[in-house]
């Protein structure tokens, strides 16, 4: 009934070979990693699932418009970070509960101000991994600039097609190699001027980007992209699209802001103030967590009796 | 509470909450019915070796522990409230809530299932109809989201482009336009069906469309049980109160024989309204014994002969009755169960006949914009 746990940080050897042969066990760690498990399960199952469904919807809907398009754009943006911190969270949560300290994967990737940035915060194991794996191998970026766009463009070659042996991944790890390399040489002077517009830059590109990733084919994103745009030969609006809006919108406006370090410190400041109360209303708050969560999965079963047809 | 005791108490309190129900799970009877969804659950898998290594066993284990999962109606309560209120979706599995209704997001519509149905209608006209001086109408019943989906900003279908496609597919048949007849109102709180108490006005248009005469004079009754309607379950809101099923007699409707079909064709006796069924899983089986594939209503107090043949959906169930005081026979035809083709067989064992008959096809656009069963076509 539960997700299996096949996503989450790399976790090399390196990193946990004192820990497999001594770790703490204690109620402290235990809680954490419950703490870290259920807020993980929350996110995959009330929020990127939901999500999910939105972008199901869409990419079944005869009713496209370009605003429907940026709607399922911005879905599967969230979609994405949630779904899979959801499942990182839930492997460090559960890695603590046993003992385990795993390295973290994602830090709040959405608030970069550069694409730089961005690949940073998001999977940073994999990151990590391709750095010291593949990029430094190579010689890194102390090598003559031609072999250091060659090392670039290696290693996002593989990093997209890591995700998958398909051309829109290639193309998803090559488009993010162009920008990096159009960061470091000249963007980078013009994106520290504005906190708003880099901000923007940054998430235009990277929905963009998870267009690109998450298309059948790469004619398929084309496509996408082209509609976006008003190059689609579909409306600016369409019921359909107004309708999951309104549907969808606080979970929207919900992963917006849990996609932001707010919450955190919401939770923080609060503990700060009144550590009593806090501690009092955690266990409530996160057994009725997985209450929800429980039956958002035991709802998944839901088949409606089908009205007998010829 | 210190955060040494809050870890403590977050700890034990998670262990008791994932063990009671791993527990619960092992040692609960498995259920044999989902009366919320209609529907037999899953049952425990075959457990073999090939089963296994295929990933088959885990797949139906999955399905089986979430179908047969402790107090699963109230976790699905827990869903739906949640989703409702907490993230205001306005609709949730596409059950959605407007002015009391419940009811179900329909709003594609189908062409290729339009077709279908009507190439079925086609074939029954071509083959046993034409020719026998038969009089064909053409009825449609909008389901309630033609009410309730502008109102509450749900998606629709277009019911008048549905209803014109059934026309042009079927212009041997009049058409009779009864949805300006109806409203939300006409339809129970919690299920698809139309209320009979409601229809009287729509059984009237339709016969005097098809030129017979019709008194509104009916008795109105009330069937005690509760009414737990199909969008009931599938809502799973907690607050809903249950329908109450009322039906309508009048001397027609008291003094006709009702006459079924066994599997084997031979006659069965029954009655306008099942109080037994009415108990039942499906309580709107409680008119005319619900799903059945033929039926006969004769009404010895009309000397005038005149007869009629009815092929509906379950809305039909509820009409029927109401017509009766206007013809001497109504064969009541529903080829979901009966396949036209056997249909010639009920006209050579004289239990059906078209000549100068009322024929009437009336269905529910709920069943016309989805008449092919999934992986028929």
């Amino acid at each position: 009934m539960f997700p299996q746990l096949i996503a989450g940080p790399i976790v090399r050897y390196s990193d946990i070979e004192k820990q497999l042969k001594s770790r703490n066990h204690n109620f402290e760690m235990a809680a954490q990693g419950i703490r870290r498990f259920v807020f993980g399960l929350g996110k995959k199952v009330l929020i990127a699932d939901a999500l999910g469904e939105l972008c199901e919807t869409f990419k079944l809907s005869d009713d496209k418009s370009v605003l429907f398009y940026w709607l399922y754009a911005i879905a599967y943006t969230l979609q994405i970070y949630f779904d899979f911190s959801g499942y990182s969270d839930m492997a460090i949560g559960m890695g603590k509960m046993f003992g385990f300290e795993f390295l973290e994967n994602f830090d709040y990737p959405y608030i970069s101000g550069s694409v730089t940035e961005f690949w940073r915060r998001w999977h940073m194991s994999l990151g990590s991994w391709f750095r010291d794996y593949v990029y430094i191998p190579l010689g890194g970026n102390r090598v003559s600039k031609i072999k250091w766009f060659r090392n670039i463009f290696v290693v996002w070659f593989l990093t997209g097609f890591w995700h998958g042996a398909a051309w829109n991944f290639i193309v998803w790890g090559l488009y993010f190699a162009v920008l990096l390399m159009l960061e470091k040489l000249w963007l980078k002077k013009y994106l520290d001027k504005s906190k708003v517009l880099r901000h923007v830059y940054v998430m235009f590109l990277v929905i963009i980007s998870f267009v690109i990733f998450n298309a059948a084919d790469m004619g398929e994103a084309a496509r996408y992209i082209a509609s976006m745009f008003g190059f689609g030969n579909v409306p600016v609006f369409s019921a359909e699209w107004l309708y999951y809006l309104r549907n969808y919108a606080v979970v929207i406006i919900l992963a917006i802001i849990g996609a932001t370090p707010l919450p955190k410190k919401l939770v923080s400041k609060l503990s700060e103030k009144n550590e009593k109360f806090a501690n009092t209303i955690e266990p409530v708050v996160l057994i009725g967590m997985m209450l929800v969560i429980t039956a958002y999965l035991v709802d998944g079963s839901f088949e409606a009796f089908l009205y007998f047809r010829f | 509470m210190s955060t040494k005791v809050k870890n403590i108490v977050l700890t034990v309190l998670m262990a008791a909450l994932f063990l009671g129900l791993f527990g619960w799970n092992i040692l609960k009877e498995d259920s044999t019915y989902l009366y919320g969804e209609r529907r037999e659950p899953a049952t425990f898998p075959e457990l073999t070796l090939e089963r296994v290594i295929s990933g088959k066993f885990m797949e139906e284990f999955k399905d089986y522990t979430l179908d047969q999962f402790p107090v699963r109606d109230t976790f699905r309560s827990i869903k739906a409230v949640f989703s409702h209120y907490v993230f205001m979706n306005m609709d949730n599995n596409d059950v959605i809530l407007e002015d009391g209704h419940i009811s179900k997001l329909e709003y594609q519509l189908k062409d290729e299932m339009l077709d279908y149905a009507a190439d079925r209608f086609g074939y029954i006209y071509k083959n046993m109809i034409e020719g026998t001086g038969s009089k064909v109408y053409l009825s449609v019943v909008p389901d309630k989201n033609l009410f309730l989906a502008e109102k509450g900003g749900y998606l629709s279908i277009d019911y008048n482009a549905l209803a014109s496609f059934m026309q042009e597919r079927m212009d041997y048949a009049e058409y009779i336009d009864i949805m300006p007849l109806l409203s939300a109102d006409d339809y129970y709180y919690t299920d698809s069906h139309w209320k009979q108490e409601n229809i009287v006005d729509v059984a009237e248009h339709i016969a005097t469309s098809m030129g017979v005469p019709f008194s509104d004079d009916f008795n109105v009754n009330t069937f005690e049980t509760p009414f737990y309607g199909t969008y009931y379950g599938q809502a799973a809101l907690p607050f809903i109160k249950p329908d109450t099923i009322k039906y309508l007699t009048n001397s027609a409707i008291e003094n006709c024989t009702v006459t079924g079909v066994d599997g084997y064709g031979k006659d069965v006796p029954m009655q306008v309204y099942d109080t037994v069924r009415g108990s039942d899983k499906d309580p709107y089986e409680f008119f005319l014994s619900g799903n059945q594939p033929f039926i006969t209503i004769t009404n010895p107090e009309n000397k005038s002969g005149k007869e009629l043949v009815v092929f509906r959906d379950s809305f039909g169930s509820s009409l029927s009755p109401l017509l009766i005081q206007s013809y001497s026979k109504i064969s009541v035809v529903d080829i979901r169960y009966l396949n036209p083709m056997a249909l010639k067989s009920f006209v050579l064992w004289n239990k059906l006949s078209f000549e100068n008959a009322d024929v009437l096809f009336i269905y529910s656009s709920i069943l016309l914009n989805s008449s092919i069963t999934a992986g028929m076509k």
